[in-house]
């Protein structure tokens, strides 16, 4: 007898082997199944005669599943299917080749890391003065002084021309001067004094030309009253803490000022830099300023232009401006953008003694570039590595072709694991970034904070950085390994392609070690110009000379003072004077025997005294110093070689000479002394005994401690209420080069990390290339080939390449440090030995990389090697 | 009979359609479209119930078991809104094909 459950049990059975059928479709179509049976015995048919018919038209189970199959090939569900799958056969590769994928995932990240670091610097040096609001509009006016045939840039100008361009140029709207930075002027409430706060002397108008957003006051009048001060709110706090500093009263030199303003903190990217501005009138009385003589340029003069001025024009109309008042004058005035003043200032020959902390627009693009170049390198590794090993997965590829994958899903495949590795190293880079930033910090001076780093645009830039990482990586392996043919790949035919990709890979690897062996001659010419900075000599010596600002009984009573001093035994001599310096404000009024009238020069002043010559450790050329046992010296003048030789031939000594309308005699020639930056060479200079504001103490080495001790005790008495403060010579000399020094080190740090990168490479590809050769090197050494002879054939592809690469690095290195030594008048000779060393360190480190996996491999038992396959 | 190719490609807007006069299940779908066509449409069994799940993993129609009037569980699949826009692409585009060929049969017819 038929029993329809029973049959309809049995073909439920039948279909749950199938693939695509899950419970719920064979629910749904048993339920199916029984409608049409029902139909059927409906319509006379018997149960077994319907129960056949009804699976007949259904169809058998193979039909069902394939239409379900092909309905599920939608798109969207293979793709997912296939991601997974990628990221599987990703995940599996990491972990199968755990070396491989750390040499890897550690360049990139250490590259991208170094390129972030480099970029997060670039974006601060950058974004200097350009938070004002017409910081477009607003230009500082240069003066060039062409006298003496020279031409030296200066940031101050003539005191009224400010005023002179706002009436006779309708295209400037208002025109600002400045004196700023300056510290050791006592603001003071009652006995508090904070001597480290800088001043600003500002004309009224400054807080609207330059926005500084104000916390109390108004802007606009902040300053029209001459004895009025703005606070910065640090100061503020420092001065009233919780109080309302407001309407309190100050004094400065014996002056009341009201406090009008408080504004916020000055960013640290502004070129201003001060915690108090008061107008610049009151320098008038306090540092009898001229401020209404064209002679006069002590302040720098700002301006701001109507929209759409071209500074280019305007320069032109007022280049010649000053001769219109002083028609002597060889003073020409230029204009400067506010933006361009940190970064393309470095020709301004007082600027790195005035701005503490100048930039060179040329490191922002070498820094650039070299943030481009490092990434670069830690990509083409990346490609490099993945090439080589990926010949392995040649067969992988063949595989999946066969089954039916297309070139495109196979390049998707690989961009794929290549996008994914670079997100992972960009997230270890982060990592890296957070945990460097306090180094980089005290390494270039900056303090950037991991705020900085999550910022949105920076963050973007970053997640574009690595999304192209991942592709410029991905993509020259994706392509190249996608074009494999499968049946040549599974016949064993695969060497033509890597033979391919061999060429390609050794190109690479020449042009990465071209590039780190440029860094790295590009960091020794640095340091080399530093150490030469520091090692040539000075003609004088600034060691154990400290210098403070002579006040109080250093002022009034010097003489009892200095014997004061003088009582020390570890104190070796004093002087009043003006340290030797880089010399500015030269005067054109000099005049001498047999002077040549048509001769233009500019002479510089030194002031001392007597002791001046023994406290710096100068030299006599010819004649003598000042003396006490010569009277008159104090009209004479002593010359510096530079100077005699403007003089013309003959022996300077006994000549007479005038300079600012006082006349004397040579009595001696001191050898050159250069006590400015070494970018300019020696100034002509004269030494008149006329004593000066410092008071400079030349002490016993090694007695530093004890000295400053004894001076800061005999401060409090001589000058009481006012704190002492000193610096020292050789550091004041040192921070001329603290740019330099910062370049220098920074750049040592990441031509480091460049060879760190490369010989990341370096041993993956070799570690590839000794794999490959595992067998030939088996079978050389049952032929009896020695240890080392193998380790040279397999060292001998890379030596060759770090060779190749050195002359493709040199002129490179040679050019650039040609230009950056073109900065300084003094400077090293660049030689071969720079070159040779750069080349020598990235060849040694390179063997050492290679040469013990060389080592290795050779020394292996052939036995193993060989019988592996 | 039509051919396989054309029953392939119709069965979408065919199913929305029916689907837009109220819920059903496959056995009566396939029952209904037999009928409208006068037999000349003949869908195997095997395909409509892929081309169903199709239609709802894409989310044109959506589905649930229900008691029916004969006390059985039965799989009713009903349209969604984006089902109906659907029907409405499809239908624009098979009406410019009936557009097209009756245009182009009665000019034919003309020259005949």
């Amino acid at each position: 007898m038929f029993d329809l459950e029973k049959a309809i049990a049995g073909w439920k059975r039948e279909l749950k082997g199938g693939r695509a059928l899950e419970d719920g479709y064979r629910r749904e179509l048993e339920e199916h199944l029984r409608d049409k049976i029902d139909d059927l015995v409906a319509h006379g048919a018997g149960p077994a005669e319907a129960f056949d018919e009804a699976v007949r038209s259904l169809g058998g189970r193979d039909d069902i599943d394939t239409e379900f199959v092909k309905a599920r090939k939608g798109k969207r569900r293979a793709a997912n299917a296939l991601l997974g799958n990628y990221a599987r056969i990703a995940l599996r590769k990491f972990r199968r080749q755990k070396g491989f994928s750390f040499i890897n995932l550690a360049g990139l990240s250490v590259g991208m890391a170094c390129c972030i670091l480099i970029l997060l610097w670039v974006k601060d040096e950058t974004s200097f003065d350009r938070f004002h609001k017409n910081a477009d509009r607003i230009f500082r006016v240069l003066s060039i002084d062409r006298a003496g045939g020279g031409d030296a840039w200066d940031t101050s100008s003539p005191a009224p021309l400010g005023e002179a361009l706002v009436r006779d140029f309708p295209e400037v709207v208002r025109a600002v001067r400045a004196q700023s930075g300056w510290d050791g002027w006592d603001l003071r409430r009652g006995p508090v004094v904070f001597p480290e706060a800088r001043l600003a002397a500002v004309d009224p108008a400054f807080f609207e030309m330059f926005a500084f957003p104000f916390i109390a006051g108004d802007p606009r009048t902040a300053l029209a009253d001459r004895h009025s001060v703005v606070l910065t709110e640090s100061l503020a706090r420092k001065f009233f803490g919780g109080e309302n500093a407001l309407g309190q009263v100050l004094q400065m030199n014996r002056t009341d000022l009201r406090v009008t303003g408080v504004i916020r903190d000055l960013p640290r990217n502004s070129h201003f830099q001060f915690e108090y501005a008061f107008p610049l009138d009151n320098m008038r009385e306090w540092r009898e300023s001229r401020l209404d003589d064209w002679a006069y340029r002590q302040c720098a003069t700002y301006i701001e232009t109507q929209p759409g001025v071209s500074g280019k024009t305007l320069h032109q109309k007022i280049k010649s401006l000053v001769q219109k008042h002083v028609p002597a004058s060889r003073v020409e005035l230029d204009l400067q953008p506010l933006r361009d003043i940190h970064l393309r200032s470095t020709r301004i020959q007082n600027f790195a003694v005035q701005y503490p902390n100048p930039g060179n627009i040329a490191y922002v693009f070498l820094f650039t570039a070299a943030a481009v170049c490092i990434l670069l390198l830690a990509c083409v590794n990346f490609m490099n590595l993945a090439t080589a090993r990926y010949g392995a997965r040649a067969l992988e590829v063949g595989v999946r072709k066969l089954a039916g994958a297309g070139r495109a899903d196979l390049i998707r495949q690989f961009l794929g694991e290549s996008i994914l590795t670079s997100f992972v190293a960009l997230a270890a880079a982060g990592l890296l970034v957070v945990l460097a930033l306090p180094a980089f910090n005290a390494l270039s001076g900056k303090s950037l904070s991991t705020a900085d780093l999550v910022r949105f645009p920076t963050l973007g830039g970053f997640l574009a950085i690595a999304l192209l990482t991942g592709l410029a990586a991905g993509s020259y392996p994706a392509f190249f390994l996608s074009s494999f043919s499968p049946a040549r790949v599974l016949k064993g035919g695969l060497r033509l392609g890597l033979r391919r990709g061999g060429a390609l890979r050794k190109i690479l690897v020449v042009g990465q070690f071209a590039f780190t062996i440029a860094l790295l001659a590009a960091a020794l010419i640095i340091a080399g110009q530093l150490r030469y900075i520091r090692n040539k000599d000075l003609g004088f010596n600034p060691h154990n000379v400290v210098s403070f600002a002579g006040y109080g009984n250093y002022y009034e009573d010097f003489p009892a003072a200095k014997q004061e001093l003088l009582k020390n035994p570890d104190v070796l001599s004093v002087s009043r004077c003006f340290p030797p310096g880089p010399g500015f404000g030269g005067t054109t009024a000099v005049d001498w025997e047999g002077k040549d009238p048509r001769l233009d020069v500019a002479i510089y002043g030194d002031m001392g005294d007597y002791d001046y010559l023994e406290t710096f450790g100068l030299a006599m050329a010819e004649g003598r110093f000042f003396s006490r046992d010569h009277p008159t010296d104090a009209d004479n003048f002593v010359l510096n070689e530079t100077a005699a030789r403007l003089l013309g031939p003959g022996p300077a000594v006994g000549k007479r000479f005038t300079m600012d309308g006082r006349t004397g005699t040579i009595i001696g020639v001191v050898k050159d002394y250069i006590a400015g930056p070494f970018h300019a060479p020696v100034q002509p200079k004269v030494i008149a005994l006329r004593g000066g504001f410092f008071v400079s103490v030349k002490y016993r080495p090694g007695s530093t401690a004890a000295v400053l001790g004894f001076l800061e005790e005999t401060w409090k008495k001589f000058v009481p209420g006012r704190p002492f403060r000193y610096d020292f010579l050789d550091d004041t000399i040192e921070g001329y080069y603290r740019a330099e020094r910062q370049t220098g080190k920074i750049m040592l740090a990441f031509a480091g990390l460049a060879v760190f990168i490369a010989c990341l490479g370096l041993f993956g590809m070799a570690a590839y290339a000794a794999e490959q050769r595992t067998k030939e090197i088996g079978i050389r050494k049952t032929l009896g080939a020695g240890s080392g002879r193998l380790v040279g054939i397999l060292l001998g592809e890379f030596i060759r390449g770090v060779l190749l690469a050195n002359l493709i690095a040199w002129p490179l290195a040679y050019a650039a440090g040609r230009v950056w030594l073109r900065n300084f008048a003094y400077k090293m000779t660049l030689g071969p030995a720079v070159f040779l060393a750069a080349s020598c360190l990235a060849l040694s480190v390179a063997l050492l990389t290679v040469g013990f996996l060389a080592w290795k491999t050779a020394a292996a038992d052939p036995v193993k090697s060989l019988r592996y396959e | 009979m039509v051919p396989k190719a054309l029953v392939a490609a119709s069965a979408k807007p065919i199913i929305l359609s029916l689907l837009l006069s109220g819920e059903n299940y496959g056995y009566r779908i396939l029952q209904r479209v037999r009928l409208v066509s006068g037999g000349t449409l003949e869908w195997s069994e095997a395909m409509l119930y892929p081309v169903l799940h199709r239609l709802e993993a894409d989310g044109f129609i959506r589905s649930a078991w229900k008691l029916s009037g004969e006390g059985r569980m039965r799989k009713y699949y009903f349209l969604t809104k984006a089902g109906e826009k659907e029907l409405q692409r499809e239908k624009s585009h098979w009406l410019s094909v009936h557009k097209a060929l009756t245009s182009l049969w009665a000019t034919a017819e003309k020259i005949d």
